[in-house]
């Protein structure tokens, strides 16, 4: 007694379980959270898709508004006894809107972007990288490579200064990509554009080929290039890496000695794409640990469980007053525990945060390792 | 883009509302979108579970408003008195009776945006927090204050703190932290006159009735309750499991009733009968599984609740397992204290016939204490229903009530039931039961008489019909027999509170 399915049936089970499901992830989800309403939970969003499948309703009758909820954080996976992965369900749904000419504006107008500069901001990233890293830094034969996210490069260039300086004094031999600014190719890819992900990936592996480590101070580049760039091709030898993770191996081999200056009271944010999707919880915590001369204080909800920023799935595009309240969440628990040092190795987050709360100072690792040096 | 085939039914509440209530909430906070009237249209009620099912909506909401301030739900009020629009007040929908359905339309009143923690008195032991918070964000925010206020319901991940006073809610570990109302101190409700009541944040008080009592468990129908005081505790410094296998029901019941008649206060008191043991509580030690019981345990990792469809296997298993009824204990407090505790409750288990199997059974138990709530998935994809039934008695008719209301069901549908929420004078039992008929209209139609007759025999056994869901929609019918003159009493109060029946119509059988 299966019920007939006829859109999107290859997440027949997963809309399935979900809606039969009593909401159970709902409290780690950011959207539902922020706007709580029952039509954006995880359990709303997949009860709208499944009226979808079985013909009830169509993709414009609140199916697609609300599979546009979603930051693609996998708060709701970790939640869920079954392991149900939301995100990619919700970017078949948005890449069915987009295949049929429904996708929202402002994604489409990304998506443009994309085509034309290989990055959603424009040619200014690969001026400002430009700018900021010395030429002889790109395009070298090196054992690690360092690829800088675009909205590190858009909104925080001394975090490219930063890495550029501490990497030196390790003494490492590094590249840095570019100067033609890439992107990963993840926005592509959760605002429902699998092509043009493709297009932008081949390009990114392409230029990969020759180093052995590439590092990135984007945890969503990082999971992107772990996750899905192999089945495109990245050969095994090409290790995708968080850059805290390298500073932490670099300071441990004692490369580089920050000194302890002020012993400073550090809130940490774990970004899903650093946390849930790559598993790295401990060693940005070590390595802030050695910079600040103390633990960083903890979140209620951290590590596993920790709080996205708002900036995935596209959503300050599509949603901007719901991802504004998903950044305030950390930073006003931040304030009300009476601190003023909000650290993330996540920039889109930071941006999210900083955006938030102007007043908060809110940094990099990097940037409290390169001050210690 | 063509329409789908659901049609809504046209909203029973229009003509202009909208504009009023984005005047008084914002445009942000107010929604007439079809997502939103599909999805409001049910709650956990099993019910809902059949018109999804089905592909029907009978009862979408007409309009849902997200509050976000006691001055916008006075002038919400005030607004539905003017209109005569029902006013249905929502915290996560997790209710299992309909409590929060739309049965005549009007406003859902959600209440998740005022979710903030206002104040922690540590030094009283209490926390203040609105009406819309999530259980296991509140339980979270004050884990890192080393604090637990102790209400562990299955459903804390998709709760309210509003929704467990509305429906006098119990967590897993009640015995020792005892219920939602035992757990408040205060609280603050927007009434249908428009007044904001607050009460007056005190330990005891002798100033008439409780009015406090009288707003907890109203389900919608007195006051939208805004803010909760509630009573916390440190977090424990141990925790103790336990498991002891029964060779029948009745020896584990005697055993809870011994512990808690001497004063012993388990956090957790769990006796399963023998299906419910296999399905969900019996984890015996891998060492203690040989012939029968390793194949069993090998097939139940993989049919789990699925085993509910099928009542011929489930009565032929339950002829094999025979005498297998697990008691999970588990204790929490000062190490000595539960130390003490646990050896003084095993010395009166092993009296009653019980056989201690360590601390892994009562571990399991907490390790997967939430599971059984994501289990039920396939079987209601594939039309079943699978309903529960949490009645409680006193000693005295106990084991009767058990027995009369297996024996009303059995050849309808397959249930199994486990007894938790132990007190000195008493106990709850909580029945699931699961079930379908030849097609849907046969299934709809069993599962009304399961639960006409699951009723009957509850009452003729003296039982209370609700321990901790609440009445909502589905027990509505049966508050004559449950409160006798009681029901006049609760309907004047309702007429004297809410003259136009604004608040939650059709639930808790104050209203029709
Ligand atoms: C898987 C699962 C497990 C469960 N386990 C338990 C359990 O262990 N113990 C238990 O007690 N219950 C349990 N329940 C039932 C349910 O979670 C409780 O009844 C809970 O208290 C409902 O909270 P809610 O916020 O979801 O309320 P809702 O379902 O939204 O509402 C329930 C009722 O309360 C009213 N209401 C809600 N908020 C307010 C408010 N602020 N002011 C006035 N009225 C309000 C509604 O109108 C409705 O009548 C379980 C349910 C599920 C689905
Ligand atoms: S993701 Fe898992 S927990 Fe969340 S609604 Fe779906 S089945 Fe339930
Ligand atoms: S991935 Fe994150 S935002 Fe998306 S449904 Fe899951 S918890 Fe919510």
């Amino acid at each position: 007694m299966k019920q007939k399915l006829v859109e999107l049936p290859e997440y027949g089970h997963e809309t399935a379980t979900c809606t039969f499901c009593p909401k159970m992830c709902r409290f780690a989800c950011p959207v539902d959270r922020v706007e709580g309403s029952e039509a954006s939970s995880p359990w709303g969003k997949m009860t709208m898709l499944r009226h979808l499948q079985t013909g009830e309703v169509s993709l414009d009758q609140g199916v697609l508004a609300s599979a546009y909820k979603c930051t693609g954080c996998m708060a709701c996976k970790q939640a869920c006894l079954h392991g149900q992965e939301l995100p990619p369900v919700f970017e078949a749904v948005r890449a069915l809107a987009a295949s049929r000419g429904l996708a929202h504006p402002k994604l489409a107008e990304k998506d443009e972007a994309m085509r034309l500069w290989g990055n959603p901001v424009g040619p200014k990233l690969s001026e400002e990288l430009a700018r900021r890293v010395p030429p002889s830094r790109f395009l070298r034969p090196a054992p690690v490579l360092v690829f800088f996210g675009c909205t590190t490069v858009k909104r925080f260039p001394n975090v490219l200064e930063e890495t550029v300086r501490v990497l030196e004094a390790a003494g490492l031999d590094f590249a840095v990509a570019g100067p033609e600014k890439l992107c990963s190719g993840l926005p592509s890819l959760s605002h429902g554009y699998p092509e043009r992900f493709r297009e932008v990936a081949l390009r990114n592996i392409a230029l990969f080929a020759n180093h052995a480590r590439i590092v990135s101070d984007c945890p969503g580049a990082v999971s992107t290039f772990a996750r899905k760039y192999p089945e495109l091709g990245l050969p095994a030898h090409s290790k995708p890496e968080h850059l805290s993770v390298l500073l932490l191996e670099l300071v441990r081999a004692g490369r580089l000695s920050p000194r302890l200056g002020r012993v400073r009271r550090a809130f940490y944010h774990d970004a899903c794409h650093l946390g849930r999707y790559l598993g790295v919880y401990d060693q940005p915590r070590e390595l802030l640990e050695r910079v600040l001369g103390r633990k960083v204080e903890e979140l209620a909800f951290h590590r596993e469980m920790g709080l996205c920023s708002g900036g995935g799935g596209g959503l300050p595009l599509t949603n901007p007053e719901l991802a504004a309240g998903i950044a305030r969440l950390p930073v006003e628990e931040v304030r009300a525990r009476g601190g003023d040092l909000l650290v993330s190795a996540c920039p889109s987050a930071r941006r999210r945060f900083q955006k938030a709360d102007p007043d908060l100072e809110i940094v990099d690792p990097v940037s409290l390792l390169a001050a210690a040096l | 883009m063509s329409d789908g085939k659901l049609k809504l039914r046209p909203r029973l509440h229009d003509g202009g509302l909208e504009q009023e209530l984005v005047a008084i909430f914002g445009a942000g906070a107010v929604s007439g979108r079809t997502e939103e009237r599909i999805a409001y249209g049910r709650d956990l009620w099993p019910r809902g579970h059949l018109w999804m099912r089905q592909g029907r909506v009978p009862y979408p909401a007409d309009w849902v408003v997200w509050p976000s301030t006691e001055r916008q739900l006075v002038q919400l009020v005030e607004l539905a008195n003017r209109r005569r629009v029902p006013l249905v007040p929502y915290g996560a929908g997790s209710g299992v009776c309909g409590g929060t359905v739309p049965v005549q339309g009007g406003v859902m009143v959600d209440l998740k945006r005022m979710s903030a923690i206002l104040a922690v008195e540590e030094r009283s032991l209490l926390v203040r927090a609105q009406a819309g918070i999530l259980g296991q964000v509140l339980e979270t925010h004050l884990n890192a204050r080393g604090l637990t206020m102790g209400h562990f319901p299955s459903s804390i991940y998709c709760s309210t703190l509003g929704g467990y006073l509305a429906t006098r809610s119990a967590g897993q570990l009640s015995t020792r932290y005892g219920k939602i109302e035992d757990m408040t101190l205060g609280l603050k409700a927007v009434l249908a006159s428009g007044e904001i009541y607050e009460t007056r944040a005190a330990p005891r008080s002798a100033t008439g009735p409780d009015l406090l009592q009288l707003l907890v468990g109203s389900e919608g129908t007195l006051g939208i309750i805004t803010e909760g005081l509630m009573r916390v505790h440190r977090m424990p410094q141990s925790r103790r499991f336990r498991g002891v296998m029964f060779n029948e029901i009745e020896a584990g019941m005697e055993a809870i009733r011994l512990v808690l008649q001497k004063g012993l206060r388990p956090a957790a008191v769990r006796l399963y009968d023998e299906l419910d043991t296999f399905i969900v509580g019996a984890k015996p030690r891998e060492a203690e599984k040989k012939g029968f019981a390793a194949f069993l345990s090998r097939i139940q990792k993989s049919v789990e609740y699925r085993m509910l469809a099928w009542p011929e296997v489930v009565g032929f298993f339950e002829k094999m397992l025979g005498g297998k009824c697990l008691l999970v204990l588990t204790f929490e407090g000062a190490a000595e204290m539960t130390r003490l505790e646990e050896s003084l409750a095993l010395e009166v288990c092993a009296e009653a016939g019980g056989r201690d199997l360590g601390p892994e059974p009562g571990k399991h138990w907490w390790e997967h204490r939430y599971d059984v709530s994501y289990r039920q998935s396939p079987l209601l994809e594939e039309g079943y229903f699978v309903d529960t039934f949490e009645v409680a008695a006193t000693w005295e008719h106990l084991s009767t009530l058990y027995r009369n209301v297996r024996q009303a069901l059995s050849g309808k549908v397959v249930v199994m039931a486990h007894f938790s929420h132990a007190y000195a004078e008493g106990c709850s039992i909580y029945f699931t039961f699961a079930g379908r008929g030849a097609d849907e209209a046969a299934t709809e139609a069993l599962y009304k008489e399961v639960w006409r007759v699951a009723m009957e025999a509850a009452l003729a056994s003296g039982a209370t019909l609700s321990h901790h869901h609440g009445v909502g929609l589905s027990k509505a019918a049966f508050m004559r027999q449950q409160l006798g003159a009681g029901l006049d009493m609760l309907k004047a109060i309702k007429k004297a509170l809410d003259p136009n029946g604004i608040l939650n119509p059709g639930k808790l059988g104050v209203s029709e």
